[in-house]
Parts: structure tokens; C-alpha cells; sequence
């Protein structure tokens, strides 16, 4: 396996108000600022529902999983969500890998992931994980 | 509520939840994400892959301990405080597969004095997610931010 030290970035399908009710369903989420934009415009001032941030949360954790070669390789990360998700939204991942450590049966991998819409590239969560691959499985680049 | 009452309840506990990992739920969660990598859908191809079932993608896993809100809000006098989140981070131990039952219960670990524009305190709350082997799946670190000035 190969461990880039800057992993392709992946571009996210469009958000949608189906797809956010569908993550909802999925995860037992009645927030009505995910499914009644009225709500969301009445309480807050939101011009449209918010995507919930397990769906960033979701398409980074894939992001991470594919760049470990498994979700098990992920051995920890954080996230800090920066700028609200509206449908129509499209957002694309990128990560960097900022130092490698052999700790000699695994190797460590500490990286940065950020989220970003496409046009305009408004950054709406920043994460940072530490990627543990068994030294078996790396062949580094 | 005040933040005295907040401050009596360090090193306090929430309930303990349980759930079970359902598979519908996991397809579910992956395909409103269009996610790729089969492991997260497609049971034949997790197993190929030396896995139990479907993998929980982590938002997923991630979500099940969003149910503690609830709980969190009426152990530690949270309901009516002036609060926002202040960051979330995870450490995964073990991966989570359909058909997995997990438990688990959130603990109010640390209270700090924050520095800001208005007077605040960062409260760190710990969850710990257990799978039916007794192991620890996961456990999360959750911030929360409340004003003092309320």
C-alpha cells in the first residue's frame, strides 16, 4: 500500500435537501434546522436548512479511511467546523500529510484535512487526524 | 440553572445508552453521502475484505453518541444556559460493524476558565462507546462553551 504525502482530493456530490433529510433518517437526527427551512429561517436567519455536520464528518472519515488503507488505520482525528453547509453546496476534501513517525511494527502519519466549497473555496471545517499503518502494508512514496 | 449547579455535576455521569448498529441504518447513511468504497454498503464486500459485516463509516459512529443530548442537557443543567459547541474529537480503538451492540455513558471530565470578550468557561465532556465484547470502540471528547455573563 501506498501512503501519499498529499492525498488526491475528493469532490463531494452536490448537497440536497434530499440527501440531508436522508442523512437524518439515517441517523435518527430531528433537528428541524436540517428539514424545515422555515424554521431555520424564522429562528436563525438561515436563508435555507443546514447540513448537518455528520455529513462532513462522513465524507471526511471515508476521505481518511481510503487514505489509511481502512477506517481501522485511523487512529484518531478532530474537527473543527468553520462556515455552514446549504444545499446546493458543493464541497471538495483535501489533506496533506505534515510528519510521519516509524514507531517500528506500525507507521504514524499525522495530517491536515480541509473542507472547501467549490467556487470560491469558503472553508467550512478543518480536521486533523493521525493515520497509524501497519508497517507491513506501506510502502511509502 | 446556573453555573454552580453546572460545577456540582464534574466528574458526574449521564445514563448509560445502548443501541444496536443496524444495517438498513449504515446503507442508509451511505448512499445519502454517495459514499464509494463499498466496505460502508456492500456486506459481500466488507467480508472479502476481512471485516465482520458493513463498516459504520465515522460520521456514522459518531452520530450514535449525538443521542446523549437529551441526556447531557438534563444531568448537567444545560437546558436554558447560553452555550455553543466548541469542538469535537474522537479516538477509535476498534471498528464498529452492522449488528454490533454498543454502549456507552458521557462524563463531565474537566471545567476551564476561558479568556474572551465575555466571561465563559470551556466544559469537556468524555463519552466512552463499548462494543459487546467488552471492548472500547471509541471515545470522544466534546467542548462546550458556556457564558457567564447569563
Amino acid at each position: 500500500m501506498t501512503v501519499r504525502k498529499d492525498r488526491p482530493p475528493l469532490v463531494c456530490p452536490v448537497v440536497t435537501s434530499v440527501d440531508i433529510a436522508w442523512v437524518c433518517v439515517a441517523t435518527s437526527d430531528p433537528n428541524p434546522l436540517h428539514l424545515d427551512r422555515d424554521f431555520a429561517n424564522e429562528t436563525r436567519g438561515y436563508k435555507d436548512v443546514v447540513a448537518p455536520g455528520t455529513m462532513l464528518i462522513g465524507w471526511i472519515g471515508e476521505y481518511l479511511g481510503d487514505w489509511a488503507g481502512g477506517p481501522e488505520n485511523v487512529a484518531n482525528w478532530s474537527i473543527r467546523f468553520t462556515s455552514p453547509v446549504w444545499p446546493k453546496d458543493q464541497i471538495t476534501i483535501s489533506g496533506r500529510e505534515i510528519n510521519r513517525v516509524d514507531l517500528g511494527r506500525d507507521t504514524e502519519i499525522s495530517c491536515e484535512v480541509t473542507a472547501a466549497k467549490v467556487g470560491g473555496g469558503e472553508i467550512v471545517a478543518r480536521a486533523s487526524a493521525t493515520l497509524r499503518i501497519p508497517f507491513n502494508d506501506l510502502i511509502s512514496d | 440553572m446556573s453555573i454552580a449547579q453546572i460545577h456540582q455535576s464534574l466528574g458526574c455521569a449521564t445514563p448509560a445508552f445502548n443501541c444496536v448498529v443496524e444495517r438498513v441504518k449504515l446503507i442508509e447513511f451511505a448512499q445519502a453521502l454517495h459514499l464509494r468504497n463499498p466496505i460502508y454498503f456492500d456486506r459481500a464486500a466488507a467480508i472479502e475484505r476481512g471485516y465482520r459485516d458493513i463498516i459504520a463509516c465515522p460520521g456514522y459512529v459518531n452520530s450514535i453518541t449525538l443521542g446523549l443530548r437529551g441526556a447531557k442537557k438534563e444531568r448537567f443543567y444545560l437546558a436554558g444556559i447560553d452555550a455553543i459547541a466548541g469542538g469535537m474529537s474522537w479516538n477509535y480503538h476498534a471498528t464498529v460493524c452492522a449488528g454490533d451492540e454498543l454502549s456507552g455513558r458521557c462524563i463531565l471530565a474537566r471545567i476551564t476558565e476561558k479568556v474572551g470578550k465575555r466571561p465563559m468557561e470551556a466544559l469537556e465532556f468524555e463519552t466512552t462507546v463499548a462494543n459487546q465484547f467488552g471492548e472500547t470502540v471509541m471515545t470522544v471528547t466534546e467542548t462546550t462553551i458556556v457564558f457567564r455573563d447569563r
